[in-house]
């Protein structure tokens, strides 16, 4: 039997080893009831938990009636900006990588779908929805295609069809790039699979997340000891 | 664990369900089982399987809240069981096998473009250019033995991967996609050579003691394993991550030679595209292989590394190497390196990063 073996595991010991080895005493330790996580007060009569945190009866009502901050318009306004700075940064990221590496990395797509889904999903407050989804899965596709634009403009002002205007070269490279990864059709399957994962990354980032309420729990009538 | 979930606590609380302690009188909800399992992880330790020993640790840990002395006590316990493996197995992880993944060069990069142009140099007869290319093969590895050696040691587990049916029916959907646009020989090599890196994972999660599931394939991505417990230490995650790459660095170097025994030119490419996907893993952000790796490195150990790739970079003219140094820039300024340096995650990582650059650089004939 090592000293570890013979380790009280009946109560939870909130001693937390400090840098220097020792233990030092928690202020958790020898509390009372455990606290809610909104008030700070002791629960005694009943909890509930919400997403795995404690919270008393007295502020449960209130907590759930809490909404989200700001406006939907408000909300979904800045998801929106946000989004597109992010959508020009990851643009720009991947381009950049593109350039120093001599490599399409198809890795690359996750790396815009996060950049983005965060960006979204903070403009929103942390809301997520539907809205919010279809709005990281567009910049996040805009993105990506973004980087084939520069070189379809070149490509257009170029041979015996050019187009003479470098302006309107690039107006026309835009809606082809958006058309760009599914016209190499099946040569191109895992380029769409990847660009596939990178939306998914930003369809998932932003999806509503309903807090999880669990109780009531009863309290017990034994106090802590 | 949720069946033996105690509903109501002695104190007479009602437990939320995932709660780890009563609320109210801090009465641990694994009690039972955190006693058990330290039990026999002191029988297994007495009786030399330091293995099981740490696996039952790990069980017991997930049980207890991070913040308690219990919890704190087993890890430390764990560490040490952790280091006493590492200790145990020298250098015993750098064999010749097989390669990595999670990664893929879309757009058409040059060594994705070389199994097309390979594949056209067909030998107008390939029974003979075949039966000389296995004579070549056999030569090779009576030459290597070693290469023998570790294939009949490691076979088992090799083949134990290919029996579990995800990763068998993913390998076959990844092969299948592979094949339509590159032939099967490319593919099958390709195949491989990510199924070998990620069998180097699972041996150095087998050899920890973490338990984990079976490499799934991703169709353009590569593959994945995943672990279903957190590694103990910066150097345990460091020895799993870099265990891949070391795989596929053997691996590669198998098929290089491979090639260079019998000129089949599908080799090569197999070869510098597999060792490319390597150096890719190499890339210290995110969970690629580099980053686990960088955990286990002290900030000048970092710099050291950084100057590896910078002189690699130079040398092997490969732009992965811009892309390694950049995430390892980010790294070397970040506030999670240790204060201790790990010298053979160190040396391994210069290992890979040169013998993989070196291997990238096989000119794959037209």
């Amino acid at each position: 039997m090592s000293q570890d073996d013979e380790m009280n595991f009946e109560r939870a010991d909130y001693n937390v080893r400090e840098s220097d080895g020792a233990f030092s005493q928690n202020p958790r330790s020898g509390s009372a009831n455990a606290a809610c996580s909104v008030c700070q007060s002791p629960v005694f009569d009943a909890y509930f938990t919400r997403n795995g945190d404690l919270v008393c009866t007295r502020c449960e009502a209130p907590v759930r009636a809490v909404g989200p901050s700001g406006s939907a318009v408000t909300r979904f306004s800045g998801a929106g900006a946000i989004g597109i700075v992010a959508a020009a940064i990851a643009s720009a990221l991947w381009m950049l990588v593109t350039e120093l590496t001599g490599y399409e990395i198809g890795l690359m797509a996750i790396a815009v779908g996060w950049i983005i889904g965060v960006a979204v999903n903070t403009g929103s407050r942390g809301v997520g929805g539907l809205p919010y989804q279809l709005l990281a899965v567009f910049l996040s596709y805009s993105a990506i295609v973004a980087t084939y634009v520069p070189m379809l403009a070149r490509q257009f002002q170029q041979g015996p069809e050019a187009i003479a205007e470098p302006i309107a070269a690039w107006l026309f490279a835009i809606p082809v790039a958006y058309a760009m990864p599914f016209l190499s059709g099946f040569e191109n399957i895992i380029g769409v699979f990847i660009i596939g994962f990178g939306l998914w990354q930003a369809w998932t980032l932003t999806a509503r997340v309903e807090a999880v309420w669990d109780g009531p729990f009863r309290v017990g009538d034994e106090s802590t000891s | 664990m949720s069946k033996s979930l105690p509903l109501r606590c002695q104190c007479g609380t009602d437990l939320a369900p995932g709660l780890l302690v009563c609320p109210i009188c801090q009465r641990l909800t694994h009690a039972e089982a955190l006693t058990r399992l330290t039990q026999e992880a002191s029988t297994l330790e007495s009786v030399g399987d330091i293995r099981g020993a740490l696996s039952k640790l790990r069980e017991a840990l997930i049980m207890l809240p991070a913040d308690t002395r219990q919890h704190a006590t087993l890890h430390a316990r764990a560490s040490r069981l952790s280091n006493t493996i590492d200790e145990g197995l020298g250098g015993s992880e750098i064999g010749p096998v097989p390669t990595a993944s999670s990664a893929d060069r879309s757009g058409g990069g040059p060594a994705l473009a070389a199994p097309e142009s390979a594949e056209a140099a067909k030998d107008p007869n390939p029974l003979i250019k075949g039966g000389a290319a296995l004579g070549g093969l056999a030569l090779l590895l009576w030459k290597f033995k070693f290469v023998l050696v570790f294939l009949m040691t490691k076979a088992k587990l090799l083949l134990l991967g290919l029996s579990k049916t995800t990763t068998l029916l993913s390998m076959l959907l990844s092969l299948g996609l592979y094949w339509s646009l590159w032939g099967w020989r490319f593919a099958l090599g390709l195949v491989l050579s990510i199924y070998v890196h990620e069998m180097g994972h699972v041996a150095a999660l087998r050899r920890f003691g973490i338990p984990a599931s079976a490499p799934m394939f991703i169709p353009g991505f590569g593959a994945v394993v995943r672990m279903d417990a957190y590694p103990q230490t910066a150097r345990e995650d460091a020895r799993i991550g870099l265990a891949g790459p070391l795989w596929g660095l053997g691996c590669a170097a198998f098929v290089a030679a491979a090639y260079y025994a019998t000129g089949i030119p599908m080799l090569a490419a197999i070869a510098s595209v597999g060792a490319w996907i390597n150096l890719f893993n190499l890339v210290p952000i995110w969970q690629l292989d580099g980053g686990r790796g960088f955990r286990a490195l002290s900030r000048p150990g970092r710099w050291a590394t950084l100057a590896v790739v910078a002189l690699c970079g130079v040398a092997f003219e490969e732009g992965l190497y811009v892309l390694i140094g950049l995430g390892g820039l980010l790294r070397a300024f970040s506030k999670d390196a240790p204060t201790e340096n790990d010298s053979r995650t160190a040396s391994e990582f210069a290992v890979l990063l040169i013998a993989l650059g070196f291997l990238t650089k096989i000119v794959v004939p037209t």
